[in-house]
């Protein structure tokens, strides 16, 4: 298919010296042809590995494993399980809400100066 | 002091502390909205955008319903003196749920305490209040009817001091476990806990979510803390041992009778309330203690799992509270509540 296209390029079409000429022409259409199919399977590998690295990103939905995460140390309170895991131990405690006398929220910063508070809350029942 | 290299390198948002990871689990902590905020998320690797979503909620909430912030949104309405507002979102969801847990528990529970906490002393950040001679004055809630709410048109009496905390905190808990549960790419499930106040979002773990019962949640001690595992929905306590402070020789603490303007005085010194949501179970304790006597017939009423503990110690459970320790407690759709029936509404 190709090579056809080169035939009946114009330039062939209006060569005055086809005999000297003919063997550059069959070396370039050749070296075309290389050319081409160089390009082509450059063109099939570039493909494929883009479609894998889709295919990795997919399959790999939460969040990136943290390294630091993974290193830090285990108290054993749980065991990966099929559906979950099981969790031995207490992870929270609910009670009557305590005070603490610490920053609030990372942005948050102001609270009332008149009332000298350093800390802001959300007061009431609990 | 060493910092060990992993730990600098730990990429989970600012203010947070790593309490325990493994394989399997990762909780953080950190000190929030005048209390301390744990989140607990299983896998593990969904920790850190976890903490930032509930850092954002958080702050979202302290800027919408703090009293004692006067730049946040309550506060600048509160300072109007009444009239005609149009609120954000936000706050219009927590006045709402506020509202809708006034008329759940006849007024048991009420927004309109916040002249009543004011004139007991309780009228900057708990930290920040001292004991004093003088004796504390008593303003009974003027009543939930006194504000009138139309999606995010409020009109308020003048002089009338809102105090969301019986469901905001709840609520606040509620958002961030869902908010949390969206950020990792609802895989695996997300528990946040503020102050005590427990919402889950997500699949919980294998036999439910452990949840040590208690009356201070930084003590977790006592004979009358019970393990119980959760595997939805949300519980919450509420405690007249603690928030507690002196005026004019007496000892006052922050579950306030809206009738009266004082302290409840009943004979309940905890309550431990699960429901389909945060605020509804905040609501619901809040209220069993401030009814006293009548709190019994009231949780009874209810339906919903729940525990007392009487000031001598006596402890009482209703609904499906399991007896055992490491018990679970089950929230069937039936027990869905009218909060929980509103937050569902303004959330789809």
């Amino acid at each position: 298919m190709a090579q056809q296209r080169y035939n009946e390029s114009p330039s062939s079409a209006h060569d005055d010296h086809p005999a000297p000429r003919g063997d550059a022409r069959v070396r370039g259409v050749s070296q075309l042809r290389r050319i081409n199919n160089w390009t082509l399977a450059a063109l099939l590998v570039g493909v494929g590995a883009t479609s894998a690295a889709f295919a990795h990103s997919l399959v790999t939905t939460p969040p990136a494993p943290s390294s630091a995460l993974s290193g830090l140390g285990s108290t054993s309170t749980a065991r990966a399980g099929a559906n979950g895991p099981y969790l031995s131990q207490p992870v929270a405690t609910t009670s009557g809400s305590g005070v603490s006398s610490g920053p609030t929220t990372a942005a948050g910063t102001a609270a009332n100066p008149s009332n000298r508070a350093q800390a802001v809350a959300i007061s009431g029942g609990s | 002091m060493t910092v060990e290299p992993w730990r600098a390198e730990t990429p989970v948002a600012r203010g947070w502390r790593i309490v325990e990871a493994d394989a399997a689990v990762a909780i953080a902590e950190r000190e929030a909205i005048g209390t301390s905020a744990r989140v607990v998320v299983w896998p593990p690797e969904g920790l850190s955008p976890a903490l930032r979503t509930v850092d954002e909620v958080l702050w979202q909430l302290d800027r919408q319903a703090s009293r004692f912030r006067f730049d946040s949104e309550l506060s600048r309405i509160v300072q109007s003196s009444g009239g005609c507002f149009f609120i954000s979102e936000g706050l219009a969801e927590l006045i709402d749920v506020a509202l809708a847990a006034a008329r759940w528990t006849d007024g048991l529970v009420d927004p309109t305490v916040g002249a009543a906490l004011v004139a007991l002393g309780y009228d900057r950040d708990f930290t920040a209040i001292e004991e004093r001679d003088d004796p504390a004055t008593t303003a009974p809630a003027a009543g939930y009817h006194a504000i009138e709410l139309n999606g995010r048109l409020l009109r308020l009496q003048p002089g009338l001091e809102l105090d969301l905390g019986a469901t905001a905190k709840g609520l606040g808990a509620d958002r961030a476990a869902h908010a949390a549960h969206n950020a990792v790419g609802s895989v695996g499930g997300v528990l946040v806990s503020l102050g005590g106040d427990v919402a889950l979002g997500g699949a919980a773990p294998r036999d439910g979510w452990p949840i040590l019962v208690a009356d201070d949640h930084r003590s977790g001690e006592g004979g009358a803390t019970q393990l119980i595992r959760l595997a939805n929905g949300a519980i919450a306590t509420s405690s007249v041992t603690i928030r507690r402070w002196r005026r004019g020789g007496h000892e006052l603490h922050h579950i306030v009778d809206p009738m009266t303007g004082r302290p409840a005085e009943g004979p309940w010194r905890s309550a431990s309330v699960a429901a389909h949501c945060c605020a509804e179970a905040n609501a619901a304790s809040t209220a069993a203690l401030v009814a006293g006597t009548r709190a019994s017939s009231w949780l009874e009423q209810t339906g919903l799992p729940a525990r007392l503990i009487a000031r001598n110690g006596r402890v009482e459970t209703f609904g499906d509270w399991p007896e055992r320790d490491g018990g679970s407690v089950v929230l069937t759709p039936g027990l869905s509540g009218p909060v929980t029936a509103r937050l569902g509404r303004r959330t789809r």
